[in-house]
């Protein structure tokens, strides 16, 4: 234990998973996956070759209004990663749809990539309100490394440039690490303030259990405090995941997510 | 010494017996008094009204026959008692009927109205609209010709915008009447039943414009406050501070110091009585473009 204690202070702040965007944001958290939805949404690669598809549903504190539906399609081959998806936002008034797109490498001791996203607004100029004035997009970059055979950094700038509309969900720096123990995986997550919030970073703490052919996890977060868990289960090539957290005010966001191929490995 | 009366109208008199009083004849005194319920209930008053319809009281006959309502006054806390006017039609058991500071202006007002229950008063006694260091406004008191109390309430401005009335319920309180400019002739709107609502329009705005904020609330009053929260859960501002808040109200709220983003208005609602807090969300989104 005090072993353990060590390495963690050493390494500073620990593992992501993440703060979640809005477009890709992958139902299992990133600690746990390598799918095609978090190197969208995080520009983090899976450390291994592979395919997956990833279609996945948020209905974001309950509200029809902000559903989010996402398809990712992710590859690995010899090092390199690509990944491309589409999502879509909410209700056409308020709504947007989305493009995405990463390239990096990986091996299984390092993974870099760069991120797109391009978003276009789905109102009309019929609408009252201002009308759908068009989009923007935003690049940004991650990159994780392994500190030890246990530990994994973690380091997330998902929107370093910023172009035309501002993004749904401004989103800061991320720096986190994860430790595999065996049939348990911990990590730690701190974020940054989107840029120009003068406010504190957020803090998440997570914990997952493997167990025959399904894994479950729980988080907690602050900035308010809150929970989250998660459970998913993959026979061969297919898996399923879902999960759900709270919010002491807005109520719960669940997530629910088809993947197939390469992705979360219980 | 505990006097037990009978219900109706009764003379209390005091007679003071003094040895060697060289003036007996002003030893005694008495006073009307009603034990029991009077013929006439206060069941509304509108004090404040927000349109030029004049003050009204409006009240019950809860005799069980017909009154003359030539046979009552109206008065505040002062000594000024107003009289109805003209040869109004007697009001029959059961019925409401409205004492009017200009009744003209409030049938121009209110053309649904009976006029025959709408009975003008003169002089008219001024009702305060600003509680004062008891926490009373002013008060509301009716008289049987012969000076017998028939009902009183001192009432509060508290809670009660301009325009609303405060009114007896169902239950026998009184408080904030929910139908604004009151309910004059009927009986008080019962509170809204259902979920808590809330409703920010435009849903898509510029920086700088401002959201109209309105709410329906499942009880008569509550504390409510509206905050906004971005995506990730942080809240940003708080439109509207907690405070009290009839059944409906509304806020307008200009978006300053927000960036753009798509954000969550969320309503929270709390009733001290039922120790119940109830939250509606709607989302919002700020236009603009990377500063």
């Amino acid at each position: 234990m005090r072993a353990l204690v060590r390495a963690l202070a050493l390494v500073g702040v620990l593992a992501p998973s993440p703060g979640r965007g809005q477009d890709f944001a992958p139902v299992v958290p990133g600690a746990l996956s390598g799918g095609a939805a978090s190197l969208l949404d995080d520009g983090l690669p899976a450390a291994s070759d592979g395919v997956s598809l990833e279609s996945g549903i948020t209905r974001w504190f309950g509200l029809d209004a902000l559903a989010t539906r996402h398809l990712a399609l992710g590859a690995g081959w010899r090092g390199v990663r690509v990944a491309a998806g589409v999502s879509q936002t909410g209700d056409p008034e308020l709504g947007w749809t989305s493009f995405g797109a990463a390239a990096g490498g990986a091996t299984h001791a390092a993974g870099g990539a760069v991120r797109a996203v391009a978003r276009r607004d789905r109102a009309s100029p019929g609408l009252p309100g201002p009308p759908g004035a068009g989009g923007g997009y935003e690049l940004g970059a991650g990159a994780w490394a392994r500190a030890g055979e246990r530990v994994v950094l973690h380091a997330s700038a998902p929107q370093i440039l910023l172009h035309s509309e501002a993004p749904p969900l401004p989103r800061g720096f991320e720096l986190g690490a994860t430790m595999d123990l065996d049939d348990a995986t911990l990590w730690l997550a701190v974020r940054s303030a989107p840029r120009g919030q003068p406010v504190p970073p957020d803090h998440e703490l997570g914990v997952a259990l493997r167990l025959a052919g399904v894994r479950a996890w729980a988080l907690v977060r602050d900035r308010p405090a809150r929970a989250g868990i998660g459970l998913s289960a993959r026979v061969r090539a297919i898996g399923i995941a879902a999960a759900v957290e709270s919010h002491p005010v807005l109520g719960e966001t669940t997530r629910l997510a088809l993947i197939l191929g390469q992705g979360e490995a219980p | 010494m505990t006097l037990v009366l009978p219900a109706g109208k009764q003379w209390l008199r005091a007679q003071l017996t003094v040895a060697g009083d060289e003036a007996p004849d002003n030893d005694a005194d008495s006073l009307r008094v009603r034990a029991g319920p009077g013929p006439l209930a206060l069941t509304e008053i509108q004090f404040h009204p927000a349109e030029d319809e004049g003050e009204w009281v409006e009240v019950l006959n809860r005799s069980g026959e017909a009154i003359d309502p030539l046979a009552f006054t109206i008065s505040d806390r002062g000594a000024t008692r107003g009289r109805v006017g003209g040869t109004p039609a007697a009001l029959p058991p059961d019925s409401l009927a409205l004492f009017a500071q200009d009744r003209a202006a409030l049938l121009v007002h209110h053309p649904e109205l009976d006029p025959g229950r709408v009975w003008a008063v003169s002089p008219w006694a001024a009702l305060n609209d600003r509680d004062d260091s008891t926490g009373v406004a002013d008060a509301v008191v009716l008289r049987e010709d012969d000076g017998t109390p028939c009902d009183r309430f001192d009432y509060s401005s508290s809670g009660a915008a301009k325009g609303v009335t405060v009114e007896k319920r169902a239950d026998g309180s009184w408080g904030p009447g929910l139908a604004p400019g009151g309910t004059p002739l009927s009986p008080p709107r019962p509170p809204p039943t259902g979920a808590l609502r809330l409703s920010g329009r435009p849903r898509r705005v510029q920086a700088g414009q401002a959201v109209e904020l309105s709410w329906t609330l499942p009880w008569a009053t509550a504390q409510v406050t509206i905050e906004l929260y971005d995506l990730a859960g942080r809240r940003l501002a708080i439109p509207l501070p907690i405070r009290d808040a009839q059944a409906t109200g509304s806020q307008t709220w200009r978006v300053d110091d927000v960036p753009a983003g798509l954000y969550l208005l969320a309503l929270r609602a709390s009733d001290p009585a039922r120790a119940e807090v109830l939250t509606a969300t709607q989302p919002l989104r700020v236009d603009g473009r990377v500063p």
